[in-house]
């Protein structure tokens, strides 16, 4: 009977583990492509946001299979997810501390963010007008696609 | 051992082996989550991007940006060939690659991918598969963060005190959320433009992109022929040449060896045309 409950045990514990195969995950880049396959050239099934949680299924070297919100399934690149599960504890952040203002601690909360540049703009030694201009520099999957076939490249 | 404990233990032990190591990549979960610097705080990739986009602005507030929009379609283009392959190929606001209108001949990696050549390294290039190879180089220090770990340790120490609500009385003027980011902004631009990285990283980011190299099909020894060439072109007289890396001639011993028995390959007609191409709209 004792050892019959072991096993019991034992199975009940292998049960317990089994969820972690749709452990969920959030993408953490401002948008990413959910792919067709574990190539980046692949086509675009949908375009996810940063934030949205993603159900991890399996993964593939550094690609992860994921069920998106939508439940359409397909591939994300590992650098395009946050797998944590969960940031740092912002417990005991009070406004008001000493030669800390209010809007202070509400940037620290966040981290390093826009509110700092917005402060950086317009002070010298920061030239953000050309950097939105190289910001705006981008190139579509298609024309690397085509960049890659007639250079002979992989 | 305890018999009733033994299956416990075995079906615990398979589960746990089956479940976890191959479903999920605790090697690259735990490489995610790297601190940088060693210190007590992971910077997030929010605050790699906006970083990397001040340090840009610094950068830029430094040296002119040529804005030609056939050379930097045929930049990005080509850096993005070499980024999707890589071992990070997402970024929080993507990779953006650009041109600097300076003789020094210089490659620069602002934090969460926007990389800088400037006109006097592209002077030096002649092929396509060099200048692949110098931003190959510069897209694995993206991908190893190399940016980020030259913050000083105890200020990302302070930005982890000040998220989790510590701001220590004591820290005075240093404790200042404002005065954490332009310092931490100031370390990576002493870094970039003038301190340099250590010899170590700057080897990994040489390996890294031999192997990101072959990963997209441009030929290796590419960047032991544009390390020859910096070599050449650092002996003229008031060269300025790479001067926050370490001598071209050191980084080739160990590239020359990791490319042994590598064929150099043939240049493509095709890469030669558009490199050329680009070339000429800049006027070289």
């Amino acid at each position: 009977m004792k050892k019959r409950l072991s096993w019991l045990g034992a199975l009940v514990l292998l049960l317990s583990l089994l969820p972690l195969q749709g452990k969920d995950a959030k993408v953490k880049v401002l948008t990413a492509r959910l792919l067709s396959r574990a190539d980046y050239l692949s086509s675009t099934l949908a375009t996810l946001s940063k934030g949205e949680k993603v159900a991890v299924l399996e993964t593939q070297g550094n690609w992860v299979k994921v069920k998106s919100p939508s439940g359409g399934q397909g591939f994300l690149h590992l650098s395009a997810l946050d797998l944590s599960g969960g940031k740092a504890s912002l417990s005991g952040l009070l406004p008001g501390q000493k030669g800390t203002s209010e809007k202070e601690v509400a940037m620290a909360a966040k981290g390093f963010n826009e509110g700092n540049e917005k402060k950086l703009k317009g002070t010298k030694g920061y030239n953000f007008q050309d950097l939105e201009w190289v910001m705006t520099q981008k190139t579509s999957t298609a024309e690397v696609s085509r960049f890659i076939q007639k250079g002979k490249l992989k | 051992m305890n018999r009733k404990i033994l299956p416990l233990l075995i079906v615990f032990l398979l589960s746990f082996s089956t479940l976890y190591c191959q479903k999920f990549p605790f090697g690259k979960l735990k490489k995610g989550a790297s601190l940088v610097g060693g210190a007590t705080r992971e910077i997030s990739e929010e605050e790699e991007y906006f970083i990397g986009r001040a340090v840009a602005a610094n950068i830029l507030s430094q040296f002119s940006l040529l804005k030609d929009q056939t050379f930097s379609g045929y930049l990005n283009t080509l850096g993005s060939t070499l980024a999707f392959r890589s071992q990070r190929p997402e970024v929080y606001g993507g990779y953006h690659f650009a041109l600097l209108d300076s003789e020094e001949a210089n490659a620069l990696s602002a934090p969460g991918g926007v990389i800088f050549i400037t006109k006097g390294l592209l002077r030096i290039t002649s092929t396509e598969d060099e200048l692949a190879a110098v931003i190959a180089h510069e897209i694995a220090h993206i991908v190893a963060k190399d940016p980020l770990k030259a913050i000083r340790s105890e200020r990302v120490k302070q930005l982890g005190a000040f998220t989790a609500g510590e701001v220590m009385e004591s820290q005075g003027a240093s404790g200042n959320m404002m005065d954490l980011f332009q310092n931490s902004i100031l370390d990576i631009t002493g870094t970039l433009l003038q301190k340099g990285y250590s010899r170590g990283q700057e080897k990994e980011a040489d390996l890294a992109a031999i192997a990101l190299l072959r990963e997209t099909g441009y030929d290796p020894s590419a960047l032991l022929s544009v390390l020859k060439k910096i070599e050449e072109a650092s002996g003229k007289p008031k060269a300025k040449v790479l001067s926050a890396h370490p001598p071209a001639k050191e980084r080739e011993k160990y590239v020359q060896k990791a490319l042994e028995g590598e064929t150099p390959q043939v240049e493509q007609p095709e890469r030669r045309q558009r490199y050329s191409a680009a070339k000429r709209a800049l006027g070289l």
